[in-house]
């Protein structure tokens, strides 16, 4: 939901010269988004039906939300925390699947590289390089 | 043309390439919005912006080419681009000349005194096309940018250079050209150094316009004949700038560009955005007979060498009864080639994203052909063209036929291989690449 945002929400604050009652830190805030994000994966569901119609027959009901959770659990991580970066991420995990072959090992290095601070140009990125890894696998 | 070998999309690419292109959807908001609430006015849609890349391969001559292109080669450039009316326009491949030089002596016993020079006849070449599209398309105000030093001297990278063009009329200006340190990777063309035109676009783009490619151009020849050109760092531009995270980057290599894996792996360190590869080729892959000859230096008689546009006096003179007849294309998607060109779109940021509303290999056969023989060439109707980009079709007949006069070559027999073989002729006379073209759309 776009009420968080990975910026500290000043909004928590007194005004100035008053005793600040809460502080959220964008880390705490991203964890709150996770977690509303794992209670509500309708979204995520309806993104996955509609654009992995086939992986996602072949995974089941069942086996689709809990991989949907743990997509959601591991983009948080990443630092992504809006339901547009995620559903984007949850295009990564549907694709690559359980990935035996460790072939794309380093998405994770493309995903927490700390030289690039915005976590959904990490993200673009990851999905680029990826993109066009299977290109040069296929052509 | 087709690419050969073709291209194939696996369904995993496809799968992620679709949800790639697709604009996600708008995150529900936690706030509703008041219905009565005033609406934002919503910001003026934007114009596009359409660039085209060709390599004139050794504009101002070369080992291949002569120093001055003919009359309707000059007719030929400016009027494709007169035709596909782009705004920017990036000519690669601008050489300059070597050699020893007559200079002027002041002596009294009059002797001769020559001195080895560079002159840039590659830039006279430029002018001339130049000079010819602002007569073709007077309202449109052509102007040509160069790279230069800060004594206005050219500036090149293993004698050749960079140019861009531009129309003036649209509200586009020019700012500067930069040049900007890159990788040295002779196969993709990148030759160390970058040109990078930067433009003010307001009805484009709010920021500035960065329109890359490399600053000169590798030779496919001289890479397979002594590997990759050696970099002297004397000799070789200081860097001016640094290249923008978003830009228009166009690239032309030596060989196939979707030999390896390097080609991905640049289009990916560059932030080029994803498109799923096209079946199109830029570089016209040798016909049968004149592969033969290359390739078999005892040929008692080389009819290739005769008439490369009359085929079946190829066939007649070459051909005995053991080997299996050639085939030659006798339809436009039977002409195969290979991808050496490119344009890329590159967006470091995750906000601004430009659509590309079009991009795509100009076919120089199709602009070659008369409207009757692409008609027969192309039943299919298999046109080239897309929505947003004008159509090539016959642009460039007047002037093939103005190659076939010039050449004063007998006739060749009249049957559509023939026909196609002249343009491919033709289109090689012009430069051994295509253009190619892009239009796109910033939000």
């Amino acid at each position: 939901m776009s009420v968080f945002t990975s910026a500290p929400l000043a909004a928590y604050h007194r005004p100035e010269g008053d005793t600040a009652l809460l502080s959220i830190r964008s880390s705490q805030l991203g964890i709150l988004a996770t977690d509303l994000h794992r209670r509500n994966p309708a979204p995520f569901l309806s993104h996955a039906r509609r654009h992995h119609p086939e992986r996602c027959a072949a995974l089941g009901e069942v086996e689709l939300l809990a991989v949907v959770d743990a997509a959601i659990v591991r983009g948080g991580g990443y630092g992504l925390t809006s339901q547009r970066d995620l559903c984007r991420f949850l295009d990564i995990v549907l694709v690559i699947g359980d990935d035996p072959q460790r072939e794309f090992d380093w998405l994770d290095e493309v995903l927490s590289n700390p030289a690039t601070t915005d976590p959904g140009l990490r993200l673009d990125r990851a999905r680029r390089r990826l993109l066009y890894a299977l290109e040069a696998g296929c052509s | 043309m087709q690419l050969e070998p073709p291209v194939t999309i696996s369904p995993t690419l496809a799968t992620l390439a679709a949800t790639e292109a697709e604009e996600p959807a708008q995150e529900q908001s936690a706030v509703t919005e008041c219905p009565h609430a005033k609406q934002a006015e919503q910001p003026k849609p934007k114009q596009p912006l359409r660039v085209m890349f060709w390599h004139l391969d050794e504009l101002g001559g070369g080992f291949h080419r002569s120093t001055d292109r003919p009359d309707w080669a000059i007719a030929a450039y400016a009027e494709l681009i007169r035709v596909l009316k782009p705004d920017i326009v990036v000519l690669a491949g601008l050489q300059r000349t070597r050699g020893a030089v007559p200079v002027p002596v002041d002596a009294k016993v009059p002797h001769l005194v020559m001195e080895e020079t560079a002159v840039d006849s590659g830039v006279t070449e430029a002018k001339r096309i130049l000079a010819r599209l602002q007569s073709l398309d007077g309202g449109a105000g052509w102007t040509a940018r160069f790279v230069t030093a800060s004594d206005g001297s050219h500036v090149y990278q293993f004698d050749s250079t960079t140019c861009v063009l531009h129309r003036t009329d649209g509200g586009i200006t020019f700012k500067r050209v930069e040049v900007v340190d890159s990788a040295f990777t002779p196969k993709l063309g990148l030759t160390g150094k970058l040109a990078q035109a930067i433009f003010d676009a307001p009805k484009q783009r709010d920021e500035p316009v960065h329109v890359v490619a490399p600053l000169g151009v590798i030779d496919e020849r001289r890479l397979v004949r002594d590997g990759p050109p050696a970099r002297d760092p004397d000799t070789e531009p200081e860097a001016t700038g640094e290249l923008a995270d978003t830009s228009i980057f166009a690239l032309s290599a030596p060989g196939d560009l979707r030999a390896g894996g390097a080609f991905g792996g640049f289009r990916a360190q560059v932030d080029a955005l994803y498109r799923l590869p096209s079946s199109e080729g830029s570089v016209l892959r040798d016909d049968h007979w004149k592969t033969v000859g290359e390739q078999h230096g005892a040929l008692l008689a080389n009819y290739a060498a005769v008439g490369l546009d009359d085929l079946l006096l190829q066939d007649e003179h070459m051909h005995w009864e053991a080997l299996t007849p050639p085939s030659h294309a006798r339809k436009l998607d039977e002409v195969r080639g290979r991808l050496a060109d490119a344009v890329l779109i590159c967006h470091g940021r995750t906000t601004g994203k430009p659509n590309i509303e079009g991009l795509r290999v100009v076919d120089l056969v199709r602009a070659a052909l008369t409207a009757k023989l692409l008609a027969e060439a192309d039943a299919d109707q298999q046109s080239s063209t897309d929505d947003s980009l004008p159509s090539e079709d016959g642009a460039l007949a007047d002037q093939q036929q103005a190659f076939r006069a010039d050449r004063q070559a007998p006739k060749p027999a009249d049957d559509l291989a023939n026909a196609l073989a002249a343009c491919r002729y033709f289109s090689h006379a012009l430069s051994g690449h295509w253009p190619v073209i892009t239009q796109i759309r910033w939000s």
